[in-house]
C-alpha cells in the first residue's frame, strides 16, 4: 500500500464514522450535544487536511512513493481466527463460558497449527491447560462469575 | 418389553426429579445467592452488602456469589435484577431515590413493579457542608447570601437526577435560592471540590461528608430528626428550612419470586439488620442503617415516585 | 511523629505481614501481567478477604497486590506486546521492540528495577510530605484538569511525529467513540444506536484489551513466525542493565517518578495518563528523539518508573483528604472505611501506627518485588518458547474472559473484539491505535471537566474564558500545552541540526 493510499483510507474511514455518529445525535441537547459536536467538526477538519495532503503527495510522485507495507501477511489466517473469535463470542451466552471456550480452543488450535506432528495431542493439551487454570484462577481462587449457558 | 422398560424408567426419573424439586423447596437455598451489586466492588453500596454477608453467613449456610453489573449510575445492575431468574437465587441491592429518578427519566428496562423488595437498610440523609474555613456558619447564613448574591454562590452535587439533584430542585421550589449548580461525577470529585475551594457549598450524604470530616463543616441534616453520628448538628427543619432528603439502601428480587422465598429472605435480613453486632459494624463503617420491611419500602418508593414525577420531565 | 517508626518496623517484621506482603506481590504480578486483569480488580477481590484479618495486615496485603499488579503489566507489554494493566501501555513502545531484537531479559529487568524506584519514590513523597501535596491536589479542580487532560492529548503531536494529522484524527476517533453511552450532563442515553446496553458505553478496560491485545494476536497469526520472538539471554544482563540505569537513565528515572508522583495525587488521572505524560517528556527532552520506540531502555524505563511511582502519588490524598487518586486507591478506601478508619490529617497521628506501618510495607514491598521478580521473569520469559500460534490462542480466550469480568457484560466481549479488528486495521493503514486508546481514555475526562467550566461560568456572568484561565496552574497548563503542540517542529529542527553534525 502507498503511503498517500493509506492516508485516504483513513480518512474515508474516519469520515463514515463521523458520519454515523453525526446522523444518532437525536435529541441530545446543551452540552451532551455540543462536546460531540466539537469533535465531530475536528475531526471534519483534520479528515479534510489529510485528504488534501494525500492528493497532493499522489500528484506529486506517481510511483516514486515510499511503500509502508513491510512484512507479509497469511491474510487466511488472520480471517480465520477473527471467524473462529467472532462465533466464539456468539457461543458464550448460548453454551456457557467453559464450554464455548474448549471448543475454541480446541478448533483454533486444529485448524491454524501449521505444524503436522502430534496436532490432535497439541491442542487437546492447550484446551485441557488453558479451561483448568482460568477455572481454578477464576472461578476457585477468586471467585468471579463467568458467563453461564447451557452447559457450564 | 422394552418401551414398557423405557416407561417405567421415565415414570422413576420423573419422580425422582419431583422429589428432588420438592426437597429441595423446603431447605432454600441450596445452592449459593447470586447478590447483583449496581455500583463498583469497594464503593459504599459494596461495602454494606459485604458487612452483611457477614451475618447472612450466620444464619444460611449457602454463601453470597457478587455479581458487580455497574454503570449507567447503577440502571444497569437494577435492570438485571429486574430481568434475572425468578428462582429466588438472584437478589441485589437497590438504591433509592436512584432507582425511582431512572425509571421515570431514563427509558430505563424496569419499572417500580418489576420487583418484589425485601426490605431497607440504611438511610444515608443528605446534609449541607461547607469548608471548615469557611464564612458560613449556618443553613440560613448560605441562603441569606444566596439571595443577596444570586448566582455568586457555588453548589455542587453529586449526579444529574441524583437523590442530590432531587433536592435540589425541591429547595429551589420551596425556598428563593438562586446559586450556580456544578454537577460531580461522584462524591469523592465533589469533596475535592469543596475543599480545593472551586465550590461553597454541597449537598452530599452522611456516609460520603463523613470521609473528610476534618475538613468540612456540616451545618445541616436534612432528616426528622438529628444524626447519631453528628448530634450537635441541627437538622434543616429546626433551621426554619423544611426540606427532607435522603438516600437509601435496600435489597430486592425480581418480581414474581415464590412467596416462600420472598418470606425466607425477607426473614433473615429482618434478623440481621436487628443483630446489635450488625449495627455496631454498620456504626464503624460509618453507614447509618434504618430497617424498613419490604411492604413499607414499597409504599414509601410509590410516595416518592408522584415526587419524582413532579420534579423532572418525563421520557 | 518518630515514635511511630520503630513500633511500625516491628510491626512489618511480624511473619504474618511478610508472608502476606511475598503471597500479594507474587499475586498481583501473575493479576497484573494477565491480560484482563488489571489492578483494581486484583484489589477490589481481595477487599472481602481483609474483613477477617486485622486493619493493618489487610492494608498491606491491599498495597502489595497493588504494587504488583502495576509492575505485572509490564511483563506482557514486553513479551507479547499486550499491556497487561492500562498503566503499561506505553511499556509496549520500547518493550515490545527490545523483546523482538532479543532483548526480552533486559527489558523485564530494567522494567523491574525501574517499577521499584518509581514505587520508592511515590511513597518517599507519601511519607515526607503528604500534606502538602494533598493541599496541591485538590486545587486542580475543572479548568486544571481540563487543561492538563488537553495536555495528555497535545501529547499525540510527540508521539506520531511521523504523521501528525493522522495522529490527531485517531485521538478524534478515540474521543468519539468515548461519548458513547450515557450524557453526563442530561442523563440522557446518547449514541447507543438503539441498542439498550451500550448505555454503559464503552469501558476503557476492554478497548484497551482489544486495541492492544486482540489486535496482536491477529498481527501474530498473520505473521509467518514460527515463535514470538528470538531470546537469546545474555549473561550479566542484570548487573549490565544496573549500570545502564544508574548512569545515562538518571534523569530520566527522576523526572518519569516525579510524574508519576503528580498526576497520581489528582483524583482522576492514574496510571495510565502518568506512564503515557513520563513517556512523551522522556522523548522530548532527549537529544536524539527519534531512539524512542526502537526498543532502548529508556523508553521502558520512563513509563515504568511513572506507572509505579502513581502508587504513593495516590495514596496522599486518599490517607489525608479522604479522596481516592486512582481507581485501586478507591478500593483500598472502601476497605478502610468498612473497619472504621477515618482518613484525614490525623490518621498519621490518632492512628499513626497503622500508617507507618503501611507506608514502610510500601517500601518492603517494593523492594521484595525485585528478587520475587527476577525469579517470575525467569518462568515468564519461557513463554517465548511455546508456539506463537497457542500463545496467540490462549490471549484470545483471557481477554475474553478478563474483559467480562470488569463488570460482567458480555457486552465488554464485543467490545474486545471490534475494537481488536479496528486496531488492526488501523495499523495497517497507519491510523495510531495509541492515540486512539489516550483519546478513549483522556475523553470522558475532558468532557466532565468541559461540562463543569461550563456550568461554573454562570458564576462569572457567563464567560467560560474566565472560567478556562481562572488559576496560574491552568495557564501554566494552557503555556506546556502550547509548548507540547510545537514539539514536532522542535524536533523536526534537532533533526536537521543532527544530520547536519553527522
Amino acid at each position: 500500500m502507498r503511503k498517500s493510499t493509506s492516508d485516504l483510507v483513513a480518512a474515508v474511514f474516519a469520515l463514515a464514522l463521523s458520519g454515523l455518529f453525526f446522523l444518532n445525535t437525536g435529541d441530545l441537547e446543551g452540552t451532551g450535544l455540543n462536546y460531540p459536536l466539537l469533535i465531530l467538526a475536528f475531526m471534519v477538519l483534520c479528515v479534510l487536511a489529510l485528504i488534501f495532503s494525500g492528493l497532493r503527495a499522489r500528484q506529486r510522485a506517481e510511483d516514486g512513493e515510499a511503500r509502508i507495507d513491510a512484512e507479509p501477511v497469511a491474510v487466511k489466517r488472520v480471517l480465520i481466527i477473527s471467524a473462529a473469535s467472532l462465533l466464539y463470542a456468539i457461543f458464550i451466552p448460548i453454551l456457557g463460558f467453559y464450554a464455548a471456550s474448549a471448543l475454541f480452543l480446541f478448533g483454533a488450535a486444529m485448524v491454524l497449527n501449521e505444524s503436522k506432528v502430534r496436532r490432535l495431542k497439541a491442542a487437546c493439551l492447550l484446551t485441557a491447560i488453558m479451561c483448568l487454570a482460568v477455572w481454578a484462577a477464576f472461578a476457585k481462587l477468586l471467585g468471579v462469575p463467568t458467563p453461564e449457558g447451557l452447559f457450564y | 418389553m422394552k418401551a414398557r422398560f423405557l416407561a417405567k424408567m421415565l415414570l422413576v426419573t420423573a419422580a425422582l426429579f419431583l422429589a428432588a424439586g420438592g426437597v429441595s423447596y423446603a431447605k432454600y437455598p441450596e445452592k449459593p445467592v447470586n447478590m447483583i451489586i449496581a455500583f463498583t466492588a469497594g464503593g459504599s453500596s459494596d461495602v454494606q452488602a459485604r458487612i452483611m454477608q457477614k451475618y447472612w453467613d450466620k444464619h444460611v449456610n449457602q454463601a453470597w456469589t457478587f455479581i458487580y453489573k455497574t454503570g449507567a449510575g447503577g440502571a444497569i445492575g437494577f435492570g438485571e435484577i429486574a430481568m434475572s431468574k425468578k428462582d429466588g437465587y438472584s437478589i441485589g441491592g437497590i438504591n433509592i431515590p436512584h432507582i425511582v429518578i431512572q425509571a421515570v427519566t431514563q427509558k430505563a428496562q424496569f419499572k417500580l413493579e418489576d420487583f418484589d423488595y425485601i426490605c431497607q437498610v440504611v438511610n444515608d440523609p443528605q446534609t449541607v457542608a461547607v469548608r471548615k474555613d469557611s464564612r458560613f456558619k449556618s443553613v440560613k447564613e448560605i441562603f441569606d447570601h444566596a439571595k443577596a448574591n444570586p448566582g455568586k454562590l457555588k453548589l455542587g452535587l453529586v449526579g444529574p437526577n441524583s437523590g442530590h439533584h432531587l433536592m435540589f430542585v425541591d429547595v429551589k421550589k420551596k425556598f428563593d435560592f438562586p446559586v450556580t449548580e456544578v454537577f460531580y461525577k461522584g462524591a469523592a470529585d465533589q469533596n475535592a471540590a469543596l475543599l480545593g475551594g472551586e465550590i461553597d457549598v454541597m449537598f452530599g450524604n452522611l456516609n460520603d461528608v463523613m470521609r473528610s470530616l476534618e475538613e468540612m463543616r456540616i451545618v445541616g441534616v436534612a432528616a426528622e430528626k438529628r444524626n447519631d453520628f453528628l448530634p450537635d448538628v441541627p437538622t434543616l427543619r429546626e433551621a426554619g428550612f423544611d426540606v427532607l432528603s435522603d438516600i437509601r439502601r435496600g435489597f430486592a428480587a425480581p418480581k414474581g419470586i415464590a412467596a416462600e422465598h420472598l418470606a425466607f429472605l425477607r426473614d433473615v435480613f429482618k434478623k440481621i439488620c436487628l443483630d446489635p453486632e450488625y449495627l455496631k459494624d454498620m456504626r464503624v463503617a460509618g453507614q447509618p442503617s434504618e430497617y424498613l420491611d419490604g411492604p413499607d419500602l414499597l409504599k414509601y418508593m410509590i410516595s416518592l415516585d408522584a415526587v419524582v414525577k413532579a420534579a423532572f420531565p418525563q421520557k | 511523629m518518630n515514635e511511630f517508626f520503630m513500633p511500625a518496623l516491628l510491626n512489618l517484621c511480624d511473619p504474618l505481614n511478610i508472608f502476606l506482603m511475598i503471597a500479594g506481590l507474587t499475586g498481583g504480578i501473575i493479576i497484573g501481567a494477565l491480560p484482563g486483569l488489571t489492578a483494581t480488580m486484583g484489589v477490589a477481590l481481595m477487599v472481602p478477604v481483609t474483613f477477617a484479618m486485622d486493619t493493618t495486615s489487610g492494608l498491606i496485603m491491599l498495597g502489595a497486590i497493588y504494587a504488583g499488579a502495576i509492575y505485572g503489566g509490564s511483563n506482557s507489554a514486553c513479551l507479547i506486546c499486550t499491556p497487561g494493566t492500562p498503566s503499561s501501555v506505553a511499556t509496549t513502545f520500547d518493550g515490545w521492540p527490545m523483546c523482538q531484537a532479543g532483548k526480552a531479559d533486559k527489558a523485564l529487568i530494567a522494567s523491574l528495577l525501574t517499577s521499584a524506584f518509581g514505587g520508592m519514590v511515590g511513597v518517599a513523597f507519601l511519607l515526607c510530605l503528604a500534606a502538602p501535596l494533598a493541599r496541591f491536589a485538590v486545587k486542580f479542580g475543572g479548568p486544571e484538569s481540563f487543561w492538563l487532560c488537553l495536555f495528555g492529548l497535545s501529547t499525540i503531536a510527540v508521539m506520531s511525529s511521523g504523521n501528525m494529522l493522522k495522529g490527531l484524527v485517531s485521538g478524534a476517533i478515540g474521543m468519539l467513540v468515548a461519548t458513547v453511552g450515557l450524557d453526563p450532563h442530561g442523563a440522557a442515553p446518547r449514541f447507543t444506536f438503539g441498542y439498550y446496553p451500550l448505555i454503559q458505553g464503552v469501558e476503557v478496560i476492554p478497548a484497551m484489551i482489544g486495541l492492544f491485545s486482540f489486535s496482536q494476536v491477529l498481527y501474530l497469526i498473520g505473521s509467518y513466525k514460527p515463535y514470538i520472538a528470538q531470546y537469546n539471554p545474555t549473561p550479566g544482563a542484570f548487573g549490565q542493565v544496573v549500570r545502564e540505569l544508574a548512569g545515562k537513565c538518571k534523569i530520566v528515572l527522576l523526572r518519569s517518578s516525579l510524574i508519576g508522583t503528580l498526576v497520581g495525587m489528582l483524583p482522576g488521572a492514574g496510571g495510565e495518563i502518568a506512564a503515557i505524560i513520563a513517556y512523551n517528556e522522556s522523548k522530548r527532552w532527549d537529544k536524539n528523539p527519534d531512539r524512542y520506540g526502537t526498543g532502548i531502555i529508556e523508553g521502558v524505563a520512563s513509563s515504568e518508573c511513572a506507572n509505579n511511582a502513581v502508587i504513593g502519588g495516590a495514596l496522599i490524598p486518599m490517607l489525608t483528604l479522604g479522596i481516592p487518586g486512582s481507581a485501586v486507591a478507591a478500593v483500598m478506601l472502601g476497605a478502610l472505611l468498612a473497619k472504621g478508619i477515618q482518613p484525614g490529617f490525623k490518621v498519621f497521628t490518632a492512628t499513626g501506627d497503622l500508617a507507618y506501618t503501611f507506608i514502610f510495607s510500601q517500601f518492603a514491598v517494593n523492594l521484595l518485588m525485585i528478587p520475587i521478580g527476577l525469579l517470575l521473569i525467569r518462568l515468564m520469559v519461557r513463554l517465548l518458547s511455546i508456539r506463537l500460534t497457542f500463545v496467540a490462542i490462549a490471549i484470545v480466550m483471557l481477554s475474553v474472559i478478563g474483559s467480562y469480568s470488569i463488570r460482567n457484560s458480555v457486552l465488554d466481549i464485543w467490545i474486545v473484539l471490534v475494537f481488536g479488528l479496528i486496531g488492526y486495521i488501523c495499523n495497517r493503514i497507519k491510523l495510531d491505535s495509541g492515540a486512539m486508546a489516550l483519546g478513549i481514555i483522556l475523553g470522558p475526562m475532558i468532557e466532565e471537566n468541559f461540562g463543569k467550566c461550563v456550568s461554573l461560568s454562570k458564576a462569572v456572568d457567563g464567560s467560560i474564558l474566565r472560567v478556562f484561565m481562572d488559576s496560574s496552574i491552568a495557564m501554566l497548563l494552557i503555556f506546556l500545552t502550547l509548548l507540547s503542540l510545537c514539539t514536532p517542529f522542535i524536533l523536526n529542527r534537532k533533526r536537521r541540526h543532527a544530520q547536519k553534525h553527522l
